[in-house]
């Protein structure tokens, strides 16, 4: 990159705009520069707020004048995924149904950044209603894995994961309900971040399925996830699930650490070798520094995508019920005929929602409906509880699980769409850590044939700093950053 | 998953499918419970469900508007909506 100013870090960045090194609006202008050269191919971006994003670097720009002290996000550039809203602008979620909807207020996380004078560069691509994992299911176009384009980001965060490392914004926010950071952040090579369920406000990001989503960032090193997860967290009034993060006890570093290494999530069907052998040398790495390997079972593992098939939809079967062609968003009111009112909820939203949606609506409707719901809703939620009781015994012996992201690296365009399990199996070892509630981060652990493998960090509850702590020791013996 | 459950379920979904889309959901959803039904091999006698994932408080609060009375914000909000007069939102006959 001979770029400088659009690859680095955003402690770098910061030092240089408060050393005068640069202004907050060239660091913009570079990195507007650099979307308006790259995006018309990898398409990251689904719209931009520019002319904002130029005005707060301004702002920065005044306050660096006047020798104030500048908030470690001040002015650094970043993309926020279509289903979180700013207020005034567009906010799609990947939709048809939300094609030209303008945000009526800011998310909380907005709220947040904007405190720290964040600058908003624009609102990126994803699978619809963050239904996916290669953003294929976006209603607009694909995005391009920049590492080999004619590859999938992964999903639903792909526009986000994309833009972080083909180096359009320093850093993005995602959403993750089953794997939608972590995954699309392990298939392009950056660092995507799940937080603590409850650590980060819900509050004004486009509801999937409640008891599972998260917001959190992508990054291009584990230290600048940090920096960002920080200025997220806190308790909302705004979300009733959000709290204050509880002291819990967290590791320093990599000497003396017990890092759980579950068999269950290297030997699965499909599993790709290359992946295996990638993770399996980071977990050398990770010895050789002074970690503990210790071999652990969580043998609920492979209910995981059964219970997730059955909660996420039925949430999302009542989430998604208020997208009914009345208040907002895609309507067939004015399309004319006698249409009474449950038509214009019917044509609204058969015609709004792709197929994805649709599918998992109706799967939803269905496994809450009267007959089957003890067969499927109850069971799985049963079933849940077994997968956080593993999480909490292993947690006894370990103070960090290390897996591998996904079983695979980024797949091309087109190979999963026509069979949808074939899709959902890709989220098999992310899915358990949202339906424990814990933190996970993904971050690069080497290359199989010339794609990024991610290798997955997972913390007991609140315990995000021991994932920091082991996450950054990693990178700086490996990259030496 | 035969096509009469597909119907109820579309129309408890508010969606609306022809004959093909039926036979597509039909054999999709199929596939999807069928994989699924591997659950019932768990043994989950006497196991609490789950319900979230994070813990429950009370969030008993003050129900005070935030923005105040602020008409222009109202307005904003219900010309969102398809049709709109004297500051409601206009909908189609229930029956």
């Amino acid at each position: 990159m001979d770029n400088k100013l659009i690859t680095l870090s955003i402690k770098q960045a910061h030092e240089k705009l408060i050393t005068k090194e640069f202004s907050a609006r060239e660091l913009t202008k570079e990195h507007i520069a650099h979307i308006e050269k790259t995006d018309g191919n990898i398409r990251a971006y689904v719209s931009n707020t520019f002319d904002d994003a130029l005005a707060e670097a301004d702002r920065v720009d005044e306050r660096i004048r006047l020798g104030d002290v500048l908030s470690p996000l001040a002015g650094i550039p970043a993309a926020i995924k279509d289903n979180i809203l700013i207020r005034g602008h567009r906010a799609t979620a990947g939709s048809k149904m939300l094609e030209t909807y303008i945000a009526s207020y800011d998310a909380t996380v907005i709220e947040r950044l904007r405190k720290q004078q964040t600058v908003f560069l624009g609102k990126t691509n994803m699978d619809e209603f963050a239904m996916g994992s290669s953003t294929e299911n976006s209603a607009f176009f694909p995005t391009k894995n920049p590492v080999d384009v004619s590859r999938v980001p992964g999903g639903s965060s792909g526009g986000s994961a994309a833009a972080v490392a083909s180096h359009q914004a320093v850093f993005a926010l995602g959403s993750d309900t089953g794997g939608s950071i972590r995954q699309p952040a392990s298939f392009c090579g950056v660092v995507g971040m799940k937080p603590t369920y409850g650590a980060v406000s819900r509050h004004g990001l486009m509801a999937m399925a409640s008891s599972l989503d998260q917001i959190g960032p992508i990054t291009r090193s584990v230290e600048d996830a940090e920096l960002v997860f920080q200025a997220l967290a806190g308790k909302d009034p705004f979300d009733a699930t959000s709290v204050t993060a509880r002291s819990v006890p967290v590791i320093k570093g990599l000497r003396g650490a017990r890092i759980g290494v579950p068999k269950e999530y290297f030997d699965v069907e499909g599993m790709d070798t290359g992946v295996r052998a990638s993770v399996e040398r980071a977990l050398v790495e990770m010895e050789k520094a002074g970690a503990k390997l210790v071999a652990i079972s969580l043998p609920n593992t492979k209910h995981a995508i059964s219970v997730y098939y059955i909660i996420m939809p039925a949430e999302v079967s009542s989430n998604l019920a208020r997208y009914d062609g009345i208040r907002y968003g895609y309507s067939t009111y004015k399309a004319g005929g006698d249409d009474v009112l449950a038509d214009v909820y019917e044509r609204s939203r058969s015609e709004g929602f792709g197929k994805e949606v649709q599918r998992r609506i109706m799967l939803g409707t269905y496994v809450l409906s009267a007959g089957y719901y003890d067969a499927y809703y109850k069971k799985a939620q049963q079933v849940r509880t077994k997968i956080k009781e593993d999480f909490e015994k292993a947690f006894e012996n370990v103070d960090i699980i290390a897996t591998p992201t996904t079983p695979t690296s980024a797949f091309r365009f087109g190979e999963k769409t026509k069979d949808p399990l074939s899709m959902y199996l890709e989220d098999i070892f992310t899915i358990p850590a949202n339906l424990a509630g814990l933190p996970a981060l993904s971050l690069p652990c080497g290359m199989t044939n010339g794609l990024p493998v991610g290798l997955q960090l997972v913390a007991p509850w609140f315990a995000e700093e021991s994932i920091f702590a082991v996450g950054k020791e990693y990178e700086h013996v490996t990259r030496g950053v | 998953m035969d096509k009469e459950t597909i119907a109820r379920i579309a129309k408890l979904s508010h969606l609306r499918f022809t004959d093909a889309e039926c036979a597509a959901f039909a054999g999709d959803l199929s596939s999807i419970l069928n994989y699924v039904s591997e659950l019932n091999a768990a043994d989950t006698a006497g196991v609490a469900v789950t319900v979230r994932a994070g813990e429950l408080v009370n969030v008993f609060r003050e129900d005070v508007p935030t923005h105040g009375k602020d008409l222009a914000r109202a307005a904003e909000l219900v010309n969102a909506a398809p049709d709109a007069e004297a500051g409601y939102v206009k909908v189609k006959a229930i029956l």
